[in-house]
């Protein structure tokens, strides 16, 4: 302790000073609060969140499970045997598992909503900002508090109220084996929630320490929560209208969807919470990536969000938004995205190749309505409408710009052909293929040794697709240049267009609007580039010889129509009806093998000879109905009925057919004229004879 | 004792230069004054001077934009062994909804471990006759403020800072905060800061004063230096002429004519202003003390802050 004397000189000496601010960094206070103390003081003025949490938590966990439990009574059946029937007991007992996961992770979102803004509600109030920065503790120390505390009010129910529906689970069915099953749903689904829960959480905490009410901090959660995904599905939007060639990109929306917070902590959450989930993460690179990218926005927002809160002025309270670089920045994102997303509504409402205009002068509008709606939030008075009045014009004129690359091309997306040494290699599926009106089977595979069998295909519901072909990066680049040839873009006073244009006239035979868009097939391909970026795109092909090269190309056939070439192998039961669905016969094993055979025979003679194009007939309606055995897993399986529609080509078919029948097939048989070329016409009209 | 820490210079509550704004608000610029110990603080100001912003920052919620704040020798700011020897009464203390005075007194036994007396405050609230199990939400305006008080008292702390306190409270309990001020001052050598509008009641407990205006200091001060400073003459001169040579001997801040008895309020030493005065031979003059309103009123009036001219518009 310095004199009086040197005091009233130099009261505090720079070392002094220093010393301070040593103390106050190693945080070595010796006001006598502890840690404890301070969580149950602050529990103590909050515990009604305590209370909720434990009432809905025990609604979606015990109460339900007991409900349900109840009802439940396992009986041994002689029929099935116990094996199947523990079988059974355990798929249930999944199910089970799996919708309480569900209710588990949707709980942990909601309630890291309302403790992260309850927790925090001081940051809301004047007086009571003054009242807990006045009081003898560091505002990182009470932050921690208050943070740890609202995890507890959520994990403490559930882990009292997960243990008593563990204890209902063994007591009910604990005799038939299934506890592993359950504490391996309980520690997957503890870690889920929480992962939702952390995501949710520390978003709506960095949230309310950039705002002064609690109505400022819900705007910014749902603008930080959910303006990345925004962006990204207003890009690929505006490029599936607007870009003749856009195809989703290998990264799916869906995929990309993740980087938002809120979003991806739910949906990994019910991810991890399904048993495997977390393996099956790590097993994939993208999905592993997006989980690290999660986590590390997760850390970030809290990090930042104490950051803030230590920094945080009392006089901030009830005052909207803080932080001048925070404010305009959700502005103008925001700002943008409203006038692109109602750019684009304008688009669904009138059509893309409407009057332009529209979209313009709707995206200009609502671009600046929604600037001086957040500034008039942020500043919380009316009067702020036009207090940047600058930045304003900044977004707007922004917005304007990236529409224009949209509407215009600016950069050139639909004249790009990339160049045959950039393309490493290549495969195409053609749009044709997915409207040709029946099943040919690509979702499925036949099932080794089960003759008559068929299971999902792996891919069929995953990103991969299971029909695309590899072809040569010379048929790849004469696809691009010879959609160039057919297809321009062009600028009417409907808006853009892509025309057919025919290049021996040099005219344009029409729009790529109506019906007559299905007289020529897409070709989607995918590139992967020398640069090692994957590079998908979408061609208009009208030129038939190129058609039916592609649809020569080495394994087309048998990956886009292993129905029809055969290589489901021949069914379990064959019916033969009429296009109502009438029966007319149903074939013997041997008959089945015997009209199979001649149809295989001759689809693949006629699609080896002209690919495709064999498709362009009229058809009969009159269909092969074929009966194959779906495997859906070791214990279960059900019957899959595919139609196979007989065509006018399929002349050795229709005799075998008139043969099993005994029929003329004109005698019950009317056909109408389905596809006309590689089109389709609905137009039902029927050819009698 | 008062006089002696004053001497000795043993300034408790340091602020250097200290600076704040609100947006484009200057709340306050470079204010500069101690605060001895062991004394009732005055601290008195025009609206919008910055009593409350001044008291905010003392006590650790708002961080000037530039100075410091020093507590017995150590920064304020986020230093909570300086914060807990200051408890800090807003003019509308904040409570917890749906909590009752016992709540509240455990809450800040919580923040204030070492010196936060149940026992106390116990006594006080029944001394005051205040129920502490009744929901604060129903207690009237001057029972909320009393409640404030007497955790303030009962938190034990050395400097107790008080925004616009006696404000709502009835003459009984003002007089009796004013003795438990005293009180406590003397055997705990507690100090407390009160800022207020309220003059007269400040100039009864108040020992040393500070005065604001526009965000600055005008004066800081213990109330008797002050009055000796500055006095207030009431004069009948035999002509103008006297008049003219007593202003420009003397410092007159003030004059104000009725009829022919003039009254000037003068900054100076007593006896040099009663020789200036008596050597003009007045008829009568007579030399008054200044009330604390009055320094106050006179000061700022210095300064421009006068509105007086309000009734001729």
């Amino acid at each position: 302790m310095t004199s009086p004397e040197s005091q009233n000189s130099n009261p505090v000496t720079e070392a002094e000073k220093m010393n301070n601010e040593i103390n106050n960094t190693q945080n070595n206070d010796k006001t006598g609060i502890t840690f404890a103390s301070l969580m149950i003081e602050d529990f103590r003025h909050r515990r009604w969140m305590l209370v909720l949490s434990s009432i809905v938590q025990f609604f979606f966990g015990p109460f339900i499970v007991l409900f349900l439990l109840s009802r439940y009574e396992p009986r041994y059946n002689y029929d099935i045997g116990y094996l199947r029937l523990v079988t059974q007991i355990r798929e249930s007992v999944d199910t089970m598992c799996g919708y309480l996961a569900v209710l588990a992770i949707v709980v942990a979102a909601v309630g890291a909503l309302i403790v992260g803004f309850g927790g925090f509600r001081h940051l809301f109030n004047k007086r009571m900002t003054d009242m807990m920065n006045s009081v003898p503790v560091k505002r990182g120390k009470m932050f921690s508090v208050i943070f740890l505390n609202g995890f507890l009010m959520w994990f403490v129910p559930f882990l009292v109220f997960g243990g008593i529906t563990i204890i209902e689970f063994a007591v009910k069915l604990g005799k038939y084996g299934v506890m592993g099953q359950v504490f391996g749903y309980f520690f997957s689904t503890m870690l889920g929630a929480a992962f939702a829960f952390f995501c949710i959480y520390n978003l709506v905490v960095l949230c309310t320490a950039i705002s002064g009410t609690v109505f400022n901090a819900i705007v910014n959660f749902a603008c930080l929560g959910f303006e990345a995904s925004a962006i990204w599905l207003i890009v690929y939007n505006l490029s599936e209208s607007y870009f003749r060639n856009f195809w989703r990109p290998a990264i799916d929306y869906m995929d990309v969807s993740w980087i938002s917070a809120p979003i991806s902590g739910c949906l990994f959450g019910f991810l991890i919470s399904a048993r495997t989930g977390l393996r099956e993460i790590v097993s994939s690179p993208l999905s592993l990536a997006c989980l690290i990218l999660t986590a590390v926005l997760c850390i970030s927002n809290i990090l930042i969000g104490y950051r803030l809160y230590v920094e945080r002025k009392s006089e901030e309270a009830e005052n909207g938004t803080s932080g001048k670089v925070y404010k305009f920045v959700l502005r103008f994102v925001t700002s943008i995205l409203a006038g692109l997303y109602t750019a684009y509504m304008t688009g669904l409402i009138i059509g893309y190749s409407g009057n332009y205009g529209w979209s313009i002068f709707v995206a200009a509008f609502f671009s600046a309505i929604a600037f001086g709606v957040m500034d008039i939030i942020q500043k919380k008075s009316f009067r702020s409408f036009f207090a940047h009045r600058a930045q304003m014009i900044l977004s707007v004129v922004v917005t304007e710009l990236i529409l224009a690359v949209f509407i215009f091309d600016v950069i050139n997306f639909d004249n790009h052909i990339v160049p045959i040494n950039n393309i490493a290699s290549a495969s195409v599926r053609m749009r044709i293929d997915n409207y040709y009106w029946w099943d040919a089977g690509t979702s499925y595979v036949a099932v080794e040794g089960k003759p008559g069998c068929i299971a999902w295909s792996e891919g069929a519901y995953g990103s991969g697709y299971t029909d695309e072909v590899e072809i040569s990066a010379e048929l790849a680049e004469e696809i691009m240049r010879s959609e160039k040839v057919y297809y321009r873009n062009r600028f009417s006073d409907y808006g853009t267009e892509a025309y057919l244009y025919d290049p021996v006239t040099g005219t344009d035979s029409g729009t790529l609007s109506g019906d007559e868009a299905y007289d020529y097939a897409d070709v989607y391909f995918s590139v992967d580039r020398n640069t090692g970026l994957d590079f998908r795109r979408c061609y208009l092909i009208a030129d038939k010889d190129l058609l039916e090269s592609i649809s020569k190309t080495e394994g087309y056939k048998e990956i886009n129509y292993p129905l029809n070439c055969g290589a489901f192998g021949y069914p379990m039961a064959v019916k033969i009806t009429d296009d109502y669905g009438n029966a007319i016969c149903t074939l013997t094993d041997d008959e089945v093998k015997e009209l199979m055979s001649v149809y295989f025979d001759e689809f693949n003679k006629n699609f080896d000879q002209y690919g495709v194009n064999s498709l362009n007939q009229r058809y009969y309606a009159v269909q092969i109905v074929a009966q194959y055995e779906m495997i859906y897993n070791e214990y279960s399986s059900g019957m899959h009925y595919f139609y196979i529609t007989v065509g006018e080509n399929d002349t050795a078919t229709i005799r075998m057919i008139e043969k099993l029948t005994g029929r003329s097939i004109d005698e019950f048989m009317d056909y109408y004229n389905y596809l006309d070329d590689y089109g389709m016409y609905y137009d039902d009209v029927y050819y009698f004879d | 004792m008062r006089q002696e820490s004053i001497r000795k210079g043993c300034k408790m509550i340091e602020i250097k230069n200290v600076s704040k704004k609100y947006d484009d608000i200057n709340a306050l610029s470079g204010v500069s004054f101690d605060m001895p110990d062991g004394q009732v603080f005055g601290l008195v100001g025009t609206n919008g001077a910055g009593k409350s912003t001044l008291l905010r920052c003392i006590c650790g919620v708002c961080r000037p934009d530039s100075g410091e704040i020093f507590i017995d020798g150590e920064p304020v700011y986020e230093n909570p062994d300086a914060k807990k020897k200051v408890f800090f009464i807003s003019d509308d203390q904040y409570y917890y909804p749906g909590s009752n005075s016992e709540e509240m007194a455990r809450f800040y036994r919580t923040m204030y471990p070492e010196t936060f007396s149940m026992d106390r405050f116990s006594d006080l609230m029944n001394s005051l006759s205040l129920d502490k199990k009744r929901r604060i939400q129903t207690f009237s305006k001057g029972m909320k403020k009393q409640l404030a008080i007497m955790l303030g008292i009962a938190s034990g702390c050395k400097y107790i800072l008080c925004d616009e306190t006696f404000d709502g409270l009835d003459p009984v309990v003002r007089q009796a905060v004013k003795r438990l001020f005293i009180h406590d001052m003397e055997e705990a050598g507690v100090t407390p800061v009160i800022a207020s509008h309220n003059l007269r009641e400040l100039e009864d407990i108040c020992e040393y004063v500070g005065l604001l205006h526009k965000g600055g200091v005008i004066l800081s001060k213990d109330l008797e230096d002050m009055k000796l400073g500055i006095y207030k003459v009431q004069v009948v001169f035999k002509d103008s002429a006297s008049l003219e040579t007593v202003k420009n001997n003397l410092k007159v801040i003030s004059e104000e004519h009725r009829g022919s008895l003039v009254t000037l309020t003068i900054r100076g030493n007593r006896t040099e202003v009663e020789t200036v005065i008596s050597s003009q031979v007045p008829v009568f003059y007579e030399v008054l003390p200044l009330t604390l309103e009055e320094i106050f009123i006179s000061e700022t009036e210095v300064l421009g802050y006068d509105f007086t001219g309000i009734t001729k518009q």
